[in-house]
């Protein structure tokens, strides 16, 4: 592994929250024609990213002359319909959300590419029909759903601004040449491409700003998980024992221990803020119910045990913030407003001013310096008082200032959390959807805990979920551990790919390597202790392991060598328990990895064990379902390997 | 049996196997794999011919894979490798053997980028990251 430096700046643009969204009824946003200056015949590109609820929809379309709209038919999917109907291959399901380009190009053809992947379309046949009049956005009153970061240009966009776009980058980020308009939906209707070609917008079509009441539903919706995780139904869980969910984190006795490191910000010269969502399951607390606690040093049966506590007050709606100074504790509280999901926010000025404010609206405020204890920040109880928080928590930030009010309404307004976009893989599974706020400064950022993408059902024996007291921000089921350093956000990432022997004629023993971020020709990174072709290839951050193969004759090598090491050559590590060739190797990428497969004088179905550190030989791991592959492809996302086709005895 | 499609599901660290956890869509051998944390990819090989087909699936539910992309040209016995960012298929054989690197985003696949070549060019190799 080794540190990549992400672009701090990109945000994704798949928001739920910071988009139009067309009710299906009377939603529409007229735009002015001049926005496609090629109409009838000529070069534009439309690029904009879409979320359905139903199918039948026009997107967008001319409402006189002739008829031409670009739509979601019956079946789901996009068409553009002119003088013939050219429709996609993919269906689009609904309440998702998909980059869609639309392009006609100097011969009037029409091409059309969904999340940066071109679509063969039904019809192939220049499209030449002439057309006046406004363009509605919405169709006229039939898109059900939501638009966002919508460009039309009188130029192609060229291939990678499709792939940016698609990736998750702004228009404003690509910012591709001769845009006719640009409507990012995210806070009105306005033209952002110099044009002054603003739309107006009929019926009820609303953005981020209006403060769309969907923005919370959304949130807890996705707060409950996805569909597939089976117990989460619309009702929350409170059987669970563990913490676990899609969003957030769902807690009934369970805790997420913080550490110690952000006791920096008790004594930060410009104050601190601390913000989270938090999911209220019941109006009134039967006892207390704690959102964070910092625990004092020393027991529950003096005066110290709250250096810094946020919870539900017993027997109340409110909640509370209580600080102790070593003899005395101080609350103040702020009705919590009832069940849902509320918008909690402490900031402490480096005066001991501290102020509660729950959905950017009560509020509450005292002055009291704290005596600060050393023990652990904990999430969702205090120190073992069994006052654990009943509900659900997420997006909790800490930043080592005090927000400005604008901020913190943007945070609110916005379902947000701070402006960041960890999703650099675009991973369908751990988008920051909706809840980004782009007006908020990164400044003083200390921590970030989405809290999204927790394993679903991940069992905790101990109720305890700790994450690492160095880690910033945490992604919970994957290895990415990302981390805001230097104002720049940083990850875990593999950067070295290396490609490992084979044939070039004869049997090689070769390996070469590049930098996977940086085009090139591979350099030699050393040489296998045997040349031989088609081994089993794992590695975790520091070995490169290279199983099996054949010279003619299966090999049962293991070979190892340094992947943090450049000019090494490899050294024995152990041996199969079989020789092999043709077998395919997946790995988690820290422990261990399996050579599957193979051949070796008959297809096999062996699966062997490596324990990737540990010089050694392979331990029997079972067998593949088939009674012997050979010649297939291999891949894993670290729990899990995936073996690929091949050809079966 | 022959070539097959099936894509096998093998838990790392509990030794359990799940068959027909997905499908390509195209039977093929001598096809290489990488993946980010999320999307697997498997790309040429040979099916009644070489292939230059990018396959991808979604780990997490499997099913049957969709397009990705296509490599610079049809080939075989390549090696693989990606990170969160990034796929690179190295080397294999269309009749002759290869050097070229095809590299493409995992997030938008298409067309091949012209990464660079291997030191040799050659097939039956096998790629990995770290």
């Amino acid at each position: 592994m080794a540190i990549k430096y992400l672009d701090s700046k990109r945000i994704r643009g798949k928001s739920v929250n910071s988009s139009a969204f067309f009710d299906g009824t009377d939603d529409y946003v007229t735009a002015p024609a001049t926005i496609l200056s090629g109409v009838g015949t000529g070069i534009f590109s439309m690029a904009m990213w879409i979320r359905k609820t139903a199918n039948s929809n026009a997107l967008i379309r001319y409402t006189t002359g002739n008829y031409w709209e670009i739509d979601v038919n019956g079946s789901g999917k996009l068409e553009y319909a002119s003088n013939t109907n050219r429709v996609i291959d993919t269906v689009l399901a609904d309440a998702t959300w998909y980059h869609i380009v639309v392009e006609r190009d100097g011969s009037d053809i029409i091409s059309i590419w969904v999340d940066g992947v071109e679509e063969t379309l039904s019809d192939s046949t220049a499209d030449t029909v002439s057309f006046s009049g406004d363009i509605k956005i919405g169709g006229a009153g039939t898109w059900t759903g939501n638009i966002q970061d919508m460009v039309i240009t009188s130029d192609l966009l060229t291939a990678g601004e499709i792939s940016d776009l698609a990736g998750g980058k702004t228009v404003a980020q690509v910012n591709p040449d001769n845009q006719t308009v640009h409507y990012p939906f995210m806070v009105d209707f306005t033209d952002s491409s110099g044009n002054a070609r603003n739309g107006t917008a009929s019926g009820s079509v609303i953005t981020a700003t209006n403060g769309r009441g969907d923005d919370k539903a959304t949130l807890a919706t996705d707060s409950l998980g996805s569909a597939a995780d089976g117990t989460n139904s619309g009702a929350v869980s409170n059987s669970a024992t563990a913490i676990y969910g899609k969003e957030s984190l769902i807690f009934t006795s369970d805790t997420v221990n913080l550490g110690n490191d952000l006791d920096v910000l008790t004594t930060a010269s410009d104050g601190f803020t601390f913000t989270c969502w938090a999911y209220f399951e019941n109006a009134t607390a039967s006892g207390h119910k704690t959102i964070i606690s910092k625990p004092a040093v020393g027991s529950w049966t003096g005066n110290l045990y709250h250096s810094f506590t946020v919870q539900h007050a017993s027997g109340t709606t409110n909640v509370e913030l209580v600080v102790n100074d070593g003899s005395t504790y101080r609350s103040i509280t702020v009705a919590s407003g009832g069940v849902g999901w509320h918008f909690i926010t402490v900031t402490k000025t480096s005066g001991n001013v501290f102020v509660l404010k729950v959905d950017d609206n009560s509020s509450a405020t005292m002055t009291y310096s704290p005596t600060w204890g050393t023990q652990d920040w904990v999430i969702g109880e205090t120190q073992t008082q069994s006052r654990y928080w009943d509900g659900k928590i997420q997006d909790v930030a800490f930043w080592s200032r005090v927000l400005t009010g604008a901020e913190q309404t943007a945070l609110f307004t916005n379902n947000a959390t701070p402006a960041v976009d960890y999703d650099n893989s675009a991973s369908t599974t751990s988008t920051n959807t909706g809840k980004v706020a782009t007006s908020v400064s990164q400044t003083g950022l200390k921590a970030y805990y989405t809290f999204n993408d927790a394993t679903t059902g991940v069992t905790n024996s101990a109720n305890v979920f700790n994450l690492p007291e160095n880690t910033l921000f945490e992604e919970t089921d994957t290895y990415k551990t990302y981390w805001l350093q230097d104002n720049e956000w940083k990850i875990n990432d593999l950067t070295i790919g290396c490609t490992c022997v084979g044939d070039d004629g004869g049997n090689s023993s070769l390996i070469d390597y590049v930098t996977i971020d940086t085009a090139g020709d591979a350099e030699t990174w050393g040489n296998a202790t045997q040349a031989r072709f088609d081994p089993a290839t794992f590695a975790d951050a520091t070995h490169g392991i290279i199983a099996g193969g054949g010279i003619s004759a299966s090999q049962n090598t293991i070979d190892y060598f340094a992947v943090a090491v450049p000019a090494t050559n490899s050294t024995d590590w152990g041996d199969l328990i079989t020789a092999v060739k043709h077998n395919v190797g997946v790995g988690d990428e820290t422990t261990y990895g399996l050579s599957c497969g193979g051949h070796d004088g008959n297809y096999t179905d062996k699966i062997e064990r490596i324990t990737i550190a540990t010089t050694g030989s392979a331990a029997n791991f079972g067998d593949l379902a088939p009674s012997g592959l050979g010649a297939a492809a291999g891949c894993s996302d670290g729990t899990y390997g995936y073996i690929c086709g091949g050809y079966e005895s | 049996m022959g070539t097959v499609s099936t894509i096998e599901k093998v838990t790392i660290a509990s030794q359990s196997v799940a068959d027909n956890y997905g499908d390509l869509r195209t039977a093929t051998r001598m096809c290489a794999g990488c993946a980010d944390a999320t999307i697997g990819l498997i790309g040429g090989g040979e099916t009644s011919s070489y292939t230059n087909v990018i396959d991808k699936f979604t780990m997490a539910s499997g099913g049957t894979a969709t397009s990705f992309g296509t490599l610079s040209v049809a080939k075989q016995e390549m090696a693989a490798f990606a990170n969160s960012t990034k796929a690179i298929f190295t080397g294999g054989s269309t009749g002759s053997v290869q050097a070229r690197m095809d590299r493409y985003s995992v997030a938008s696949g298409g067309s091949a980028e012209d990464f660079g070549d291997l030191e040799v060019a050659r097939r039956s190799c096998s790629g990995l990251a770290a």
